[in-house]
């Protein structure tokens, strides 16, 4: 899958993740965004693009938004399209993170 | 022109004027002036002459002013519309022959008159039955909720020549498998062949729902028309009945035209018939039934002889060929848009016959067999287990989806379910050894069903207990995720485990 990553002011970081978050991708996806956010006190990961996850992706953005947590930074998810957020939705995950 | 009667009074007073005139003369001329008595005589004489001359002319002019006033009088009513009128004749010579005349042209003026109305309310009555019973025959056209089933497209025409046609087309199911369609002509015109075309129709529907074989039904139809057939009409017919879920057709032709056939991407070609003879004449005749099957994207073209016996202004004929020509038309030929064929060929015909006026009904009917779309196909795979083989099998997943006709909207919760399982299995079946997995993916009229038999571990993934969805985020786990969005996501998930095998189930009803 295509990762697309834009630097902002102020340690901020913009990540576009395009296409599947499936059991296939899942792992680089995650791996490609730990690594990123090291020094990175925001994070907004643009969803715009993403057609399909599953609980590979769901577990995936997890172990992100608990990184964030640890250091204090906050994580927002943008540009959700529809189906995504139903799943969001159905697994609780608009409740424990910034969903928009 | 000055008033008769003064004119008359004008003419009474000059004569008896002069005559007066000439007797005060002679009186006067003899016994005063003493003037010669034969000149007197004479001037006597002639006011005599006068005055008989005068009356003369007056009583003649009074005679013929009467018949000329009757003559006149008599023109007027004519000229009102009273053709009634003869006028009284005991005149002679000219006059009365003019009378005579006269009466006889009054007369046959009335006769002339009382035809025409005659013919005329003849002619409106019958135009009127006949748009009523056109408009009655109109209101029998059969059901459109036909042309939009998935099995198959229908479309038809018919125009008729006169007010009231002799041609008609029918479709209908027989039973909830079985399509019956036809195009028929019936030999005669005006109301009684019209109200035969209609026993006809009703009967080939009441025969086919209440008989069982293609080759009954038709028997009884022509034994039944053959029956009820006072006036030797005859119909010829071609009908076909077809089996929606396999696509075998049974047809007959009796004594109609050829059909067309198309093959899906072939040329339309004509189909090849036994003959059969027309139905209503000969009760006991052997009906030939013939069989053949119709694939997805096949079309057959029927029509009545009102195409092929089109003429134009030189008394040429449509003909078969020129039908095969048009419709092999590659714009035509290539569309599967049964209106727009119909169309092309009637532009076709239209264009041929100029400005020659139609002479006889012209039915068409275009029928495309769209394959089974509720056959319960099964399709199934087995692979081993790993979590590699996701790629394929998710392939597997979606190309299936699509042959069985499954939506996007549903592919996605398609997808989510079967990566679930296929991951869960992956990852916990065959924890010691190699195994695989066995998937079947069927539609089931409308249920979309997947089940997943593995012979690892025997685990029911049912029984993991979901996850909080309502934890924090540090409290969150990840265990039961994926189950969990299956159980959410489908509209049944069942367990066994049988012949040491794991089988799940899941249903998804489809929209």
């Amino acid at each position: 899958m295509e990762i697309e990553k834009i630097m902002g002011e102020d340690n901020s970081l913009c990540i576009k993740p395009a296409g599947r978050i499936d059991i296939m991708s899942a792992g680089t996806f995650s791996k490609e965004v730990l690594s990123s956010i090291e020094n990175i006190n925001a994070l907004t990961l643009d969803f715009s693009e993403v057609i399909y996850i599953s609980s590979a992706g769901l577990r995936a953005i997890l172990e992100i938004a608990k990184n964030m947590e640890i250091k204090n930074g906050s994580l927002y998810i943008v540009n959700v399209p529809r189906n995504i957020l139903d799943i969001f939705r159905m697994t609780g995950f608009d409740k424990i993170l910034n969903i928009g | 022109m000055l008033n008769r009667n003064k004119s008359k009074l004008l003419l009474l007073l000059i004569t008896f004027g002069g005559f007066l005139c000439g007797l005060v003369f002679c009186f006067v001329g003899y016994f005063i002036l003493k003037i010669n008595p034969l000149f007197i005589g004479a001037v006597f004489v002639l006011s005599v002459i006068f005055l008989i001359l005068g009356v003369a002319y007056l009583s003649l002019l009074r005679r013929y002013s009467a018949s000329l006033r009757k003559l006149s009088h008599m023109t007027q009513q004519i000229g009102s519309g009273n053709f009634d009128i003869q006028a009284e004749n005991v005149e002679e010579g000219e006059i009365g022959e003019l009378i005579n005349n006269f009466n006889s042209m009054s007369k046959n003026i009335k006769n002339y008159v009382s035809d025409m109305n005659i013919q005329a309310k003849k002619e409106a009555t019958s135009k009127s039955e006949l748009t009523i019973a056109n408009s009655i025959l109109n209101y029998t056209v059969p059901s459109s909720f036909c042309e939009n089933m998935d099995e198959f497209d229908v479309y038809a025409t018919m125009k008729s020549a006169k007010e009231v046609g002799g041609d008609f087309y029918d479709y209908f199911f027989i039973n909830p498998t079985q399509f019956m369609f036809l195009v028929a002509d019936v030999a005669g015109t005006g109301i009684p062949a019209a109200l035969f075309m209609m026993n006809t129709k009703e009967l080939i529907k009441n025969m086919a729902k209440e008989n069982s074989s293609p080759k009954r039904i038709i028997e009884k139809i022509n034994r039944k028309l053959c029956s009820i057939n006072k006036k030797n009409f005859f119909v010829t017919m071609f009908a076909a009945i077809m089996d929606i879920s396999t696509g075998e057709i049974f047809f007959i032709n009796c004594g109609h035209n050829p059909p067309l056939i198309k093959r899906k991407d072939g040329k339309y070609k004509y189909l090849e018939i036994a003959s059969n003879l027309v139905l209503g004449v000969y009760p006991n005749f052997n009906y030939k039934i013939q069989k053949t099957k119709l694939n997805e994207g096949d079309i057959l073209f029927l029509y009545t002889d009102g195409i092929t016996e089109a003429m134009d202004d030189r008394d040429e004929l449509y003909g078969e060929t020129r039908l095969l020509i048009c419709l092999n038309d590659y714009r035509t030929c290539e569309s599967d848009d049964l209106k727009k064929v119909i169309s092309d060929v009637q532009n076709d015909v239209k264009s041929f016959t100029g400005e020659r006026e139609q002479i006889d009904d012209v039915t068409m009917l275009a029928f495309k067999y769209n394959g089974n779309k509720k056959q319960t196909k099964e399709e199934t795979l087995s692979l081993p287990a790993k979590i590699e083989n996701f790629g394929s099998f998710n392939s597997w997943i979606e190309s299936t989806a699509e042959k069985l006709n499954i939506g996007k909207a549903d592919l996605s919760r398609l997808q989510l379910v079967s990566e679930e399982v296929f991951v869960n299995i992956a990852n916990y079946a065959y924890p010691d050894k190699k195994g695989d997995v066995d998937i079947s993916f069927k539609k089931d009229g409308n249920e979309i069903v997947l089940r997943f038999v593995d012979s690892g571990v025997q685990y029911n993934p049912l029984e993991k207990a979901n996850p909080d969805i309502n934890a924090r985020l540090r409290d969150r786990k990840n265990g039961g995720l994926g189950i969990f969005m299956v159980k959410k996501s489908v509209d049944f998930v069942g367990y066994e485990y049988k012949d040491n095998q794991n089988i799940l189930t899941i249903k998804i009803l489809y929209a």
